[in-house]
């Protein structure tokens, strides 16, 4: 039940960084947006991190997160036709 | 100096320019004066339009918000950012700071990866929350204002209205380059007006005053004050002829912008001789052709003895086919001008029409195949008197703009208080500088009531002197 | 029999269900527990018995006795949940469990009824009321009662051949543990510290816990003298708890001191007397081991044997109704993110940030180690995103799925659409996005570790649908907004054939001045000028790419016009080909626009609309050039107002205001638009009066009266 709810906030986290996807913040600042508490995102952030959809720039409270956009791959390079 | 485009319609004149490169300038106001606007809009057209790439720092609002809010002018500040032109950052203020003044640190990451030119934060009034104390505030914008300096970043740091006018101003005032103003005041009762004020900026001169604002489709717009009627088109176009009435040239700028339609309102006591002669001359001097119809009252003597005065041989310019009569009347001119007379008399409006088509306007056209300017000179009151009002108001305004796109310039002398208010206010219209010159008492005045400038005189005393130009305006 | 009564009003109220206990003949023997509102309908009487429960005890008497629970169908769609009371000897009873519907069967009676428009049977109001069971959940309920029923058939057997008043102690004890395990903040230690004050003798009570499939764990113990046996495992079959824990049934053993099978103790150093073990089952397998004991050659009495089995039942339950709101909160706190996903995708307008939303969400849901969206875009190319994939993957992916979807036809996703493949021994979940008949693309997501297929396939399903339906809806949007398909194939006419594009640009413009001067429609007009952009490309394209069955129509009698005026010089096909057709005819030909095989394609058109189109040139010609500075005025044609010349009345207003000399800006602040508008209208007159600049069009105005109107 707990991994509920931990997938939940961290859904949110997600969407939040697309939304804003040149957002920089620390754990404090993060919380501050979401509404959430800065224990609870702390672990969140980690998981995301874990799945490389943020990226964690220094250490500890004063670590910074940041999004990681999904690889686009320029259009122009693909056909969708046989090889 | 160095000056950066605002991107802002209207408020690079009021700052004579620009924003200096390299200037860190507070925008305060209140909420919904547009401040958020005005910092994107900087940076929008800085990206659009002078290729400058711009960094947006948001701590408060999110960026999925500014990207819904701005797209309601058109700005796609997404495709900006894809393509490294602009970022709307979402940072704390304290991170910020933190990572302004780490060497290598994100901020300057930041700035090379776009090649960063300039930077808007919003709001800098989140520093007072944070900062506490005062000397650690001061110490904290000190810090911002280095950083953007070391980095020649123009700046636009947007601050939530402080003290209202009588208290101290903010310490900030002094700290940084440029102080402007957004505010919204009660006008006509019931209605609020927006209102712009450069407060200050280092290194220009501005426009002082309250400049009215709009927030239109495209973003903001300044209108600089008393200029409601500005053509910053015009004088950016042409050159100018300056008269030598020292006053009068200022007030335009430095001179007649070209193409422009003057309209001299004027008495039948007050002598615009002077004035006139000073005009049309000064323009003869520059190379202009002249194209003249004379007044009734002003006979084709007159007018080579006032052009004598002012150094110029109606004959010789004649033969030089550089100045054309219309005549109305069927005077007589001096013979050596004779073959530069067009007669008109004795033409009904219709055929004065098609005579104008047909004679008329091959001549303005051989002169401006030859790369050469006119000067119009027209009496109106003749037109009122021959051709009658209604043709006045029907051809002249074809008249004058079609001369106004051939870069012509356009003095029409009139008599407002023979032609009554309504039509006087259409020629208003019509032209884009009025001098309106009258005798009251022991003193004849001029007042300039409209110019291609925006700017406008109180009315000013006439003065004749003994040299050239014969008049003053003091 | 008051014991029975309690703790079956207890497990009603904890189960949430109506009870009722009948002997075999169907008369009651408890009072009726639970919710009311379905028992009356159990126990409405007729002859003073309740004829519905006698009816169904004769039909179970003639079932088979020993048979498990079982439900009945009192009506379509309305069921009723029984279960015999185990009995060696003495009375065998009935439970009679709350009435419920079946999930598949309701749809199906919805259906009819919806159908048929009238409800079968009077039990209609009833079952809407009904819970709506799957297979699993009637399947736990029925398991609820079987324990019920053996409770029952304890406390039915002691009443049998007791008369002593120590009972009254244990029925105290019952009624405890039952209103222990109904509170929600329920402890264990509760329940062990209540059972161990049924017997004096006992020396401790301990619960072993299922901590992996083959091993049970002490975690929770009362009683010092076993204080060892505290986070010590055993695993299934090992000593005498294994032993009860892989047969599911309770036991006990005596004089255990000498027996092998109790090193398991010993080696703590406790040597119990008498040993009960009672298994807690829930669905059928044992979640855990109660277990109790005497040490000192003390001998517990016979009724903690008893007791025991009924604390089992009630953590049984207990457990039950644990992991029932388990998976409550998990199905509601899914669906909550579900709907939030969902909200997210209806709000999202570009297509990238779509495709980022289903990776990243996919990504979080299923811990992938990769996920990607392929889309095909109407150019022929692909748009890949992804997340995990290196590009040279990505790319290959798409290699491998483009030939897997040709000729793909599905008009919406359905469960058997998703797939599970397998690459590099990587397993993965794949799915088309389609929705509305369109295939977009392929979305797929890599599986970490061994998941619940089932359930990862529902998300994944969820997921793609909320997708496809965004993608058509930004799809749709861009496609209302972006250029249309002939200004796209009009631009690549620019690229390879600059020439042919300005003829064409021209003969646009002239050909729906001369189709509005004719009449015709704004729609024929349009599809004049289109004609006239797409004239240099060839059939095919614009076979493949052309909607508009009208606009190909006038392509094709184009062709025909063309066609036609090289075989037969001067054709009388006046009523041959549509007027649009010609009328793109005359307009190429009129720019110059150089027609293949350089015919001169005329010949075919009609010579009455080719009078009229000269004239039309003609007028216009004059025009301009009487807007010039020079030439004679000259018009023949009578003028037209403003109205007639296609003006809006805003567009008039600003032309009115030009008239007067003013500059855009002035007229922006004059009639409180943006000066960009005011240019945009000036670009519709310049277009609408055919004229190129402003001193033209003052020039135009006043020459054409404007002062008159």
């Amino acid at each position: 039940m707990r991994d509920e709810l931990t997938l939940r906030l961290q859904l949110e986290c997600t969407l939040f960084f697309e939304a804003n996807p040149y957002t920089l913040e620390s754990v404090q600042g993060l919380a501050l947006r979401l509404g959430r508490r800065p224990d609870h995102l702390e672990t969140i952030l980690g998981r995301l991190v874990e799945l490389a959809i943020l990226e964690r720039l220094g250490e500890g409270q004063r670590a910074i997160y940041r999004y990681i956009q999904p690889a686009v791959a320029a259009d122009s390079d693909l056909e969708w036709a046989r090889p | 100096m160095n000056l950066v485009s605002s991107g802002i319609d209207g408020f690079d004149d009021i700052l004579n320019g620009g924003i200096p490169r390299g200037s860190t300038v507070i925008v305060e106001g209140a909420p919904g004066t547009g401040k958020t606007t005005l910092g994107m809009q900087f940076l929008y057209n800085g990206a659009v339009r002078e290729g400058e790439a711009g960094l947006y720092i948001t701590f408060e609002e999110l960026p999925e918000q500014l990207y819904r809010d701005m797209a309601a002018f058109g700005w796609e500040l997404k495709r900006l950012e894809k393509e490294n032109r602009l970022r709307v950052l979402c940072m704390s203020p304290g991170l910020l700071l933190e990572q302004m003044t780490e060497p290598g640190g994100l901020f300057e990451q930041l700035l090379k990866e776009i090649g960063c030119r300039r930077v808007v934060i919003d709001s800098i009034s989140l520093y007072r929350y944070d900062a506490g104390e005062r000397e650690n505030l001061r110490q904290t914008l000190y810090g911002l204002r280095t950083v953007l300096r070391k980095h020649r970043l123009t700046s636009l740091l947007l601050r939530e209205e402080t003290e209202q006018s009588g208290g101290e101003p903010p310490f900030e005032n002094y700290l940084f380059d440029g102080v402007v103003r957004l505010a919204l005041r009660p006008h006509m009762g019931k209605f609020r007006m927006r209102t712009l004020e450069v407060l200050k900026m280092r290194g220009r001169p501005i426009c002082e005053g309250e400049h009215a604002y709009r927030i239109l489709d495209e973003g903001i717009h300044v209108v600089p004050a008393r200029s409601m009627l500005e053509d910053v088109a015009l004088l950016k176009q042409s050159d100018q002829v300056a008269t030598g009435i020292g006053r009068l040239d200022q007030l335009f700028g430095g001179g007649v912008p070209r193409g422009t339609v003057l309209l001299v309102d004027t008495n039948s006591k007050a002598n615009y001789k002077y004035l006139v002669g000073a005009i049309v001359a000064s323009h003869l001097h520059q190379g202009d052709k002249l194209l003249a119809m004379l007044s009734s009252f002003n006979t084709p003597g007159d007018n080579e003895r006032l052009l004598a005065l002012y150094g110029i041989s109606m004959a010789d310019k004649a033969a030089a086919r550089d100045v054309w009569y219309i005549e109305q009347y069927d005077r007589h001119y001096p013979e050596a001008v004779q073959p530069q007379v067009l007669d008109a008399s004795c033409l009904d409006n219709e055929a004065y029409r098609s005579w104008q088509r047909e004679k008329l306007f091959p001549i303005l056209k051989e002169g401006l195949e030859q790369g050469r300017r006119w000067f119009l000179y027209y009496d109106l009151n003749t037109i009122f008197a021959e051709r009658g009002r209604d043709y006045v108001l029907k051809t002249l305004p074809s008249e004058t703009a079609m001369a106004r796109s051939y870069g012509m310039t356009v003095m029409l002398l009139c008599n407002f208080s023979e032609i009554g208010e309504e039509t006087s206010s259409f020629l208003e219209r019509t032209s884009n500088a009025v001098v309106r010159t009258w005798v009251d008492g022991a003193y004849q005045f001029a007042q300039v009531t409209k110019s291609p400038t925006g700017k406008i005189s109180e009315p000013l005393l006439v003065e004749n002197v003994a040299a050239y130009p014969f008049i003053r305006l003091v | 029999m008051s014991q029975l009564q309690t703790v079956q009003d207890a497990f009603a109220a904890l189960t949430g269900l109506g009870l009722a206990i009948t002997d075999s003949e169907g008369a009651l023997l408890t009072k009726p527990s639970g919710r009311e509102d379905w028992l009356s309908r159990l126990l409405a009487e007729e002859d003073g018995a309740p004829r519905l429960l006698q009816e169904l005890a004769g039909i179970w008497k003639s079932g088979r006795p020993g048979s498990p629970a079982l439900d009945y169908e009192i009506e379509a769609g309305v069921k009723l949940a029984a279960v015999p009371i185990p009995a060696d000897t003495g009375k065998a009873g009935i439970v009679w469990g709350a009435f419920f519907a079946e999930a598949r069967m309701s749809k199906a009676l919805q259906d009819y009824e919806a159908h048929s428009g009238r409800q079968e049977g009077s039990w209609a109001t009833l079952r809407a009321e009904l819970p709506l069971l799957n297979a699993g959940e009637k399947h736990r309920l029925l398991e609820q009662l079987s324990r019920f029923a053996q409770t029952a058939s304890l406390l039915l057997r002691q009443d049998d051949g007791d008369a002593a008043g120590g009972k009254r102690h244990q029925a105290h004890l019952i009624r405890e543990a039952a209103q222990l395990v109904d509170k929600p903040g329920f402890r264990l230690m509760d329940a062990l510290r209540l059972l161990k004050q049924a017997d004096r003798s006992l020396g401790f009570v301990g619960y072993a816990h299922r901590a992996e499939a083959m091993r049970f764990q002490i975690a929770d113990l009362v009683g010092e003298q076993a204080a060892g046996l505290l986070g010590t495992s055993f695993s299934l079959g090992e000593g005498f708890l294994g032993q009860a824990a892989t047969t599911g049934q309770p036991a006990r053993w005596t004089e255990m001191e000498r027996d092998p099978r109790s090193v398991f103790f010993s080696r703590l150093g406790i040597r119990p007397h008498t040993l009960y073990a009672f298994p807690v089952l829930l669905e059928q397998s044992v979640r855990g081991v109660l277990f109790a004991g005497t040490v000192r050659e003390e001998t517990a009495g016979e009724e903690v044997y008893e007791l025991g089995q009924t604390f089992a039942s009630l953590l049984g339950a207990r457990q039950v109704v644990d992991m029932l709101r388990d998976e409550r909160n998990k199905h509601y706190i899914r669906l909550t993110m579900m709907m939030e996903i969902a909200r997210t995708l209806t709000l999202v307008e570009e297509r990238k940030r779509a495709m980022f939303i289903l990776i990243d969400m996919s990504v979080n849901l299923f811990e992938s180690p990769y996920a990607a969206v392929f889309l095909r875009q109407p150019s022929g190319k692909a748009q890949v995103v992804s997340r995990g994939l290196p590009q040279r993957e990505a790319e290959a992916r798409l290699r491998d799925i483009v030939p897997r979807y040709e000729g793909f036809q599905e008009d919406e996703l359905s469960a058997d659409l998703v797939t599970m493949r397998e690459r590099e021994g990587v397993r993965y979940l794949e799915c088309p996005l389609v929705s509305k008949g369109k295939f977009l693309g392929v979305f797929l997501i890599g599986l970490k570790r061994p998941t619940d297929e089932a359930d990862a396939r529902e998300l994944f399903l969820s997921l793609a649908m909320m997708g496809s339906a965004a993608l058509v809806r930004i799809a749709e949007r861009e496609r209302q907004q972006g250029p249309s398909v002939v200004q796209l194939l009009h631009r690549t006419v620019k690229q390879w054939n600059p020439e042919a594009y300005s003829h064409t640009l021209e003969a646009k413009e002239l050909g729906a001045a001369f189709a509005k001067e004719r009449g015709l429609s704004a729609e024929e007009t349009e599809r004049i000028g289109d004609a006239c952009c797409l004239a240099p490309l060839e059939g095919e394209i614009i076979r493949e790419w052309i909607g508009d069955p009208g606009l190909l129509h006038v392509l094709n009698e184009m062709r025909e016009i063309v066609k036609a005026a090289g075989e037969q010089p001067v054709s009388q096909a006046d009523a041959a080909f549509g007027e649009a057709s010609q009328i793109v005819v005359l307009a190429l030909g009129s720019a110059g626009y150089a027609f293949k095989a350089g015919r001169h394609p005329l010949g075919a058109v009609s010579p009455a609309l080719r009078k009229r189109f000269e004239a039309f040139r003609e007028r216009r010609e004059t025009l301009e050039l009487e807007l010039s500075l020079e030439g004679p005025v000259d018009v023949k044609e009578p003028v037209k107002s403003m109205k007639e010349l296609g003006l809006s009345s805003r567009e008039q207003e600003v032309l009115r205001l030009v008239a007067t000399g003013r500059s855009n800006r002035e007229i922006a602040e004059t009639l409180f638009i943006s000066e960009h508008t005011v240019k945009n209208h000036m670009t519709n007159i310049f277009q609408k009066l055919g004229v190129t600049d402003r001193s033209q069009l003052i020039a135009l105005v006043y020459q054409r009266g404007y002062g008159q109107n």
